[in-house]
């Protein structure tokens, strides 16, 4: 399996400083990252609501809510968040040390004043001091945030340079990519107010729980079932829901979004002028960066028109598929396709609430977010180690597939396939195809 | 040559001669390879040779000279290894402290500073060591948070103000880092206090030297207030809570530290904000903080949403409104936020606040109220109705859609063919307690697998494996272990229950349970496979419950030739035990049966009604004629064993328990259904058509304070969501122990039934009040518990609230004088029920209840209430 190593460094810590005009919240960032020396600097609108995103975002970095054996009693080492600075919104990102929740602040235009701001995605250091220090901002105290590589006005020649490595985990590159293209398919379920919100979050539980609760939306109130209900939406690891306690309050509304297959859980809270999306995962155990529903668009993806949506990335931060679908002369469903597998390559983000793309380059190669699926390298492994015979049958395609002295059998039909392995057993499809089916489909796909 | 040094050295180290192994280990280079592999080996080979001979002759004289050896060669590989040699192994590969020590000082390894803090983080315990060395100059100190949680430890003795006083460097310096570091797991200030005597603590040890002038007590408070800034984890920021409140800040300190407190007031634990709002009052009260400035940090703590803090807030905001009248309409904005809380006396007291300071009714705060109204309780809402039209449109009852009668929908269809018979069993490796997909293929295996395709082998393969993975495994779950192990019995074509391979002692209980019933069954199921005998399952189910029909299983009995129906007893008695009801049978199957003229044919015959003679004494009567008795069977049991009945364990489960048990005298324990899962699922299939057997088994594990180990025991409620399922003494007092439950599964199951079966009415709300009634009499219960899940009830629809205000009423009637404590959290629900509902009406024997208490507090404030309100 290919191994991705992506190191960055600081040249000095984030803090919260007193300025002219109220705070300046000075973010150190990752300098070999960025271009420019700073990447930002302006007002914010609502400082508070910030200030407590902010604070709620590195809760949930720090947070763990699934431990394998192999962790117990250890510290988990935190990496920091992304920023990515555009012209119409600043963002700020990152994952749960356990990898089932990915959440996003997203400042939109509205909601700031720059000064100064060129556009990139940089990793900002952020750390308990800075978490602490926000604590003291409320609404009156007017607060501007700073992203800096290097900040000569608090280098001076008694303080030596701060240097702080991180190696950003594997599973985040893997997420980042991953987590904007499953948002794809979700569906808005209910939108709530703050008090109907915060109802709902004390009716869930506060600790780990391994079963499922099921949500289901009457008239505008949430009633939480215990056991499986028909039209209930199914929520397992509730008590992920908590880290958004301290936000409720402040928003405007809480939106839920989710898949079909009920394999995520998207909650946007809503402030206005910015917005806090979570992001979780069907069960705490199961990390997002994991996930294979993708799996099969890119094994047979079409690279000439994934290419041709590329091209037209950088002109426009906001990316609507029908704009793009007549530009291109395709339909939308096939530009929503392409786009996906750009959000798989770390190319572009989705954002849930508005559901719209929006141009993000990731800070790291994106050429080997690819090759980081493990089930994908295998199935290009099985389909070069051997030939694959095809049975085609009027409903059905049936092949064998060796592999580690089994045969395994896949069937593929048009709306479902199924392997006798024991990762197919395990998940019946719900995380994507087995490394057989993706090895069938795409020897089909050759063979077509 | 590398191979003749290992020769050269291990005659050195044989010899347990530490000076000559390091005087022949110094002039050599860095490079030493192979040197390193083989000491390696020797250092492990010698460790298994110490775990042995430790675990057979532990006081054998032969131990201590192979500690001096194993010592040795961990010191000599110590010495040849470079640094990301070391970073690779474990932590028993490094030599004993006094060897360490005696290497370091001897070789001075260049990389010692980098090893001391690889190795303080992966055990900070070795801080004792690195200090020494610290001390000796042997390395620098190192500045990694672990060596400072290894001082936490190491240092927090008995003695710990002695030993601090002896260590001026750590008073002046490190004792300060301690407040900079979180900590994990067992290595935090609020870990070690937990778990050591009082003179050990580190926080009584600070205020000592605090007091005595030794710690500058400005500066301890603080690091103590940074500390808490910093969010730590409730349990570890509670340590420095606990010793802020030792310190007792004086008004002066307080004041000097006002813009930390105000920052405190904003923290996400709640204990942190509860102890700033508590801080405030003073200065409030003394006129150092400003309306203006509190404002923003109240709101704030009022998001931390528990009653300490919130009716800390409003005492602040009482204080305020004394200091500076004339800002109280910024105040009054706090108090309409302190609504938030779904709690009687807290929204009581903000809505006093406001009535109080709001008399000219302003927009703002109508507003502000109204936005609110999901929240309020209803006697509040009836207040709050004389300042703003109440929203009636909540009213609207919800519509829920249950899955009615599951049963009359989901018909049980077998597995058609060989293909379908492998899906499943490969479904079933891994999810084992979907039972009726096991029962399914279990009839499939009995009819199909004699009949082995062409290219068994390979279609095979992969499960095969599979089976065999999951045996080797010894996986939790018995029914998912002796699944498998059929499975691989049967693809080897080789029985292997009873062999090496089968684990069945991992899963055996203590007593007679139906883990032995479903072991008994699969291991015959897998002698029939290996005889090729081609039998369907009698006992499958026809429907989710379990249940079957008496003329399915009628025509199932008579579908096989007589000469061939070999069906095991266990089997046969699972048949009886699922039959769910008992219509005539036709002529022709009587005649069928009759002519037939065995045992089986005939209980047959007699549950069908028919007249028939009958051998009384077997297996199968025994089961027929629980059946047939259910009721009255168990007070014939009862006679049998009287003294072994508690609360629980009742009749009804002893005979559940009995009922596969291979003699009457056998021990029963309350686990009868198992633990796991996929056994309990499979034990609710048994006896369909009597589940109160199952409830009672059920309802003597439920351990209502317990929250993490009987996870698995939530599943015992799912039968209850059946509509067709009736609910007795046994499915209330189940669901009487779920609603006082403390774990989060178990309340929400008990709470999520009792929704659905009020909703479907096949719940009388007066048999559940009997048994909470009776379950207050038996164990104690957290009133506060019963008040909470019953609002969630209630809260559901008006019926809902209706069915609860019956239920609270008949409780309370059923207590007598002796009223449990705690009973007013039943009876501020019960006036919010009245409230909501305008039923002011009281039975007189409440009534007199109700005047009749003595005690004071919520329990008198709100009996008085529903009085008045009479």
């Amino acid at each position: 399996m290919v191994q991705i190593e992506q190191h960055y460094q600081y040249h000095q810590h984030s803090s919260l400083e007193k300025a002219r005009r109220g705070l300046c919240l000075n973010l150190s960032s990752s300098a070999e990252l960025t271009q420019s020396a700073t990447l930002f600097e302006g007002d914010i609108q609502h400082s508070e609501v910030t200030a407590r995103s902010l604070r709620v975002l590195g809760d949930v970095i720090e947070s763990r809510f699934y431990e394998p054996a192999a962790l117990n009693n250890k510290r988990a080492k935190h990496a920091d968040p992304l920023a990515t600075v555009g012209h119409d919104a600043l963002r700020f990102e990152g994952f749960s040390s356990c990898c089932s929740i990915y959440a996003r602040l997203d400042i939109f235009s509205q909601g700031f004043k720059a000064r100064q701001l060129s556009a990139g995605t940089t990793h900002v250091e952020f750390g308990a001091t800075v978490k602490a220090a926000l604590a003291g901002v409320y609404n009156h105290s007017p607060l501007s945030i700073m992203l800096n590589s290097a900040s000569p006005q608090l280098v001076t020649k008694k303080k030596a340079l701060v240097h702080k490595q991180i190696s950003l985990p594997l599973r985040w590159i893997k997420g980042l990519a991953e987590v904007q293209a499953l948002q794809t398919d979700l569906q808005p379920i209910f939108t709530l107010n703050r008090f109907r919100a915060l109802k709902l979050l004390r009716q869930l539980p506060s600790r780990a729980s391994k079963n499922s609760v099921w949500l289901e939306c009457l008239d505008n109130n949430v009633v939480v079932h215990h056991h499986p209900y028909a039209t209930g939406i199914e929520f397992n690891g509730a008590e992920r829901l908590q880290l958004l306690k301290s936000l409720i309050p402040i928003a405007q509304s809480v939106s839920l979004f989710a898949d079909p297959k009920g394999q995520l859980t998207t909650w946007v809270v809503d402030f206005g002028s910015s917005t806090f999306t979570l992001v979780l995962s069907a069960e705490p155990a199961r990390g997002l960066s994991g996930e294979g529903q993708l799996l099969s668009h890119l094994a047979n993806s079409n690279d000439d028109l994934v290419e041709q949506v590329q091209q037209l990335l950088n002109q426009q931060q906001y990316l609507a598929t029908d704009v793009l679908s007549e530009q291109l002369s395709v339909t939308p469903e096939a530009v929503k396709s392409a786009l996906t597998i750009l959000a798989s390559r770390g190319l572009v983000g989705f954002d849930a609430y508005q559901q719209r793309f929006f141009y993000r380059r990731l800070p790291f190669d994106r050429n080997l977010v690819e090759q980081v699926h493990p089930r994908l390298l295998e199935a290009r492994k099985l389909l070069q180690s051997q030939p694959i015979k095809l049975v085609l049958g009027e409903q059905e395609v049936i092949t064998h597939i060796a592999s580690n002295d089994a045969t395994y059998q896949v069937k593929l039909r048009a709306d479902e396939q199924r392997c006798t392995c024991q990762w197919f057993a395990q998940h019946q499809g719900k995380r994507g195809p087995c490394k057989h089916i993706l090895a069938g489909q795409m020897a089909l796909r050759e063979y077509h | 040559m590398e191979s003749n040094r290992m020769q050269d050295l291990l005659p050195l180290i044989e010899a347990g001669d530490q000076q000559a192994c390091f005087d022949f280990l110094t002039p050599l280079s860095v490079k030493h390879l192979l040197l390193v592999s083989e000491l390696k080996s020797l250092v492990e080979s010698l460790h298994r040779e110490r775990l042995q001979l430790a675990e057979v002759r532990r006081k054998d004289s032969t131990l201590a000279p192979l500690k001096v050896r194993f010592q040795l060669a961990k010191a000599c590989l110590f010495i040849v290894s470079n640094l990301s040699q070391q970073k690779t192994r474990p932590l028993w590969m490094i030599p004993e402290a006094q060897m360490l020590s005696c290497v370091v000082k001897q070789f001075q390894p260049s990389w010692i500073n980098e090893w001391a803090e690889w190795v303080l983080d992966k055990n900070p315990r070795y801080y004792a060591i690195i200090d020494d060395w610290v001390q000796m100059g042997y390395c620098q100190k190192p500045q990694c948070d672990s060596y400072y949680l290894g001082m936490i430890d190491h240092l927090g003795d008995e003695h710990l103000v002695e030993r601090l006083l002896s260590l001026p460097d750590v008073l002046a310096e490190d004792i300060w880092r301690i407040f900079e570091i979180e900590g994990y797991g067992e290595f935090s200030l609020a870990s070690h206090d937990k778990y050591c005597p009082v003179s050990a603590r580190w926080l009584n040890a600070l205020v000592s030297l605090s007091a005595q002038g030794a710690l500058p007590r400005e500066r301890l408070l603080s690091c103590t207030l940074k500390a808490l800034r910093k969010d730590y984890s409730p349990f570890r920021a509670g340590w420095y809570g606990r010793l802020l409140q030792q310190l007792n800040p004086t008004e002066t300190e307080l004041i000097r530290h006002l813009p930390e407190l105000i920052c405190l007031a904003n923290s996400q634990v709640s204990t942190s904000v509860a102890l700033a709002v508590r801080y405030f009052l003073p200065m409030v009260k003394s006129g150092h903080l400003s309306t203006e400035k509190l404002v923003e940090p109240l709101k704030s703590a009022l998001n931390a949403h528990t009653k300490t803090v919130f009716s800390g807030v409003l005492r602040v905001l009482k204080a305020a409104a004394k200091v500076s009248p004339e800002n109280n309409s910024l105040l009054l904005e706090v108090a309409v936020k302190a609504l938030s809380l779904e709690a009687s006396d807290i929204q009581t007291t903000a809505l006093d606040f406001i009535e109080s300071y709001e008399e000219g009714h302003s927009s703002e705060i109508k507003m502000l109220l109204s936005s609110y109204q999901p929240l309020l309780m209803p006697s509040i809402q009836q207040r709050v109705s004389q300042w703003i039209e109440v929203d009636s449109s909540k009213d609207i009852e919800p519509t829920f859609i249950f899955e009615q009668d599951l049963n009359a929908v989901n018909r049980i269809k077998r597995i058609q063919d060989f293909d379908e018979l492998l899906t499943s069993i490969s479904y079933l490796f891994e999810l084992s307690d979907d039972v009726i997909e096991l029962e399914r293929t279990l009839d499939g295996l009995g009819r199909l697998a004699t009949n082995k395709p062409e290219g068994f082998e390979f279609m095979t393969a992969a499960l095969r494996k599979r089976a065999y993975r999951l045996v080797r495994q010894k996986v939790a779950d018995p029914v998912r272990f002796f699944f498998a192990l059929m499975l691989l019995s049967y693809f080897d074509n080789k029985n292997y229950f009873g062999s090496e391979l089968d684990r069945k002692d991992l899963y055996q209980q203590p007593h007679a349970s139906f883990i032995d019933v479903f072991y008994q069954r699969l291991c015959g199921l897998t002698q029939q496979l290996l005889d090729e005998q081609k039998l369907p399952s009698l006992s499958l189910p026809e429907l989710p419950s379990g249940a079957v029909h008496l003329d399915t299983l009628v025509e199932r009995w008579l579908s096989v030739m007589e000469s061939e129906a070999n069906f095991l007893e266990v089997e046969q008695r699972l048949a009886i035990y699922r039959i769910e009801s008992f219509e005539k049978l036709s002529d022709k199957q009587i005649k069928q049966l009759q002519r037939r003229g065995d045992e089986f044919s005939n209980i047959l015959l007699f549950l069908g009604g028919m007249d028939v003679q009958l051998n009384k004494e077997g297996p199968l009567f025994a089961a027929a004629s629980e059946q047939k008795l259910k009721a009255e069977s168990n007070d014939i049991l009862v006679g049998l064993a009287p003294s072994m009945l508690s609360q629980e364990n009742t009749e009804a489960s002893l005979s559940f328990a009995q009922l596969f048990a291979s003699a009457n005298t056998g021990s029963y324990g309350h686990h009868v259904c198992g633990l796991h899962k996929s056994i309990v699922r499979w034990a609710a299939t048994v006896w369909p058509a009597n589940m109160e057997l199952y409830y009672a088994a059920a309802a003597a594990i439920v351990d209502v304070e317990r929250t993490e180990i009987q996870r698995q025991t939530p599943h015992y409620y799912e039968p209850l969501f059946d509509s067709n399922v009736k609910l007795g003494p046994m499915a209330m007092r189940l669901l009487a122990k779920g609603l006082s439950a403390a774990d989060f599964e178990h309340k929400g199951m008990a709470i999520e039934v009792v929704i659905r079966a009020l909703a479907e009415d096949r719940l009388d709300v007066s048999m559940l009040a009997e048994a909470m009634s009776k379950l207050l009499k038996d164990i104690p219960i957290k009133l506060l518990r019963w008040r909470k899940n019953l609002t969630e009830i209630a809260t559901t629809s008006a019926y809902h609230a209706a069915q609860v205000l019956t239920l609270l009423k008949q409780l309370l009637s059923e207590q007598g004088t002796c009223l449990p404590k705690g009973i007013g959290e039943l009876l501020e629900l019960m006036y919010e029920l009245k409230i909501a509902s305008g039923d002011f009406d009281l039975e007189p024997q409440l009534e007199t209840l109700l005047k009749g208490l003595q005690r004071g507090g919520k329990e008198r404030n709100y009996s008085q209430k529903i009085l008045t309100l009479h």
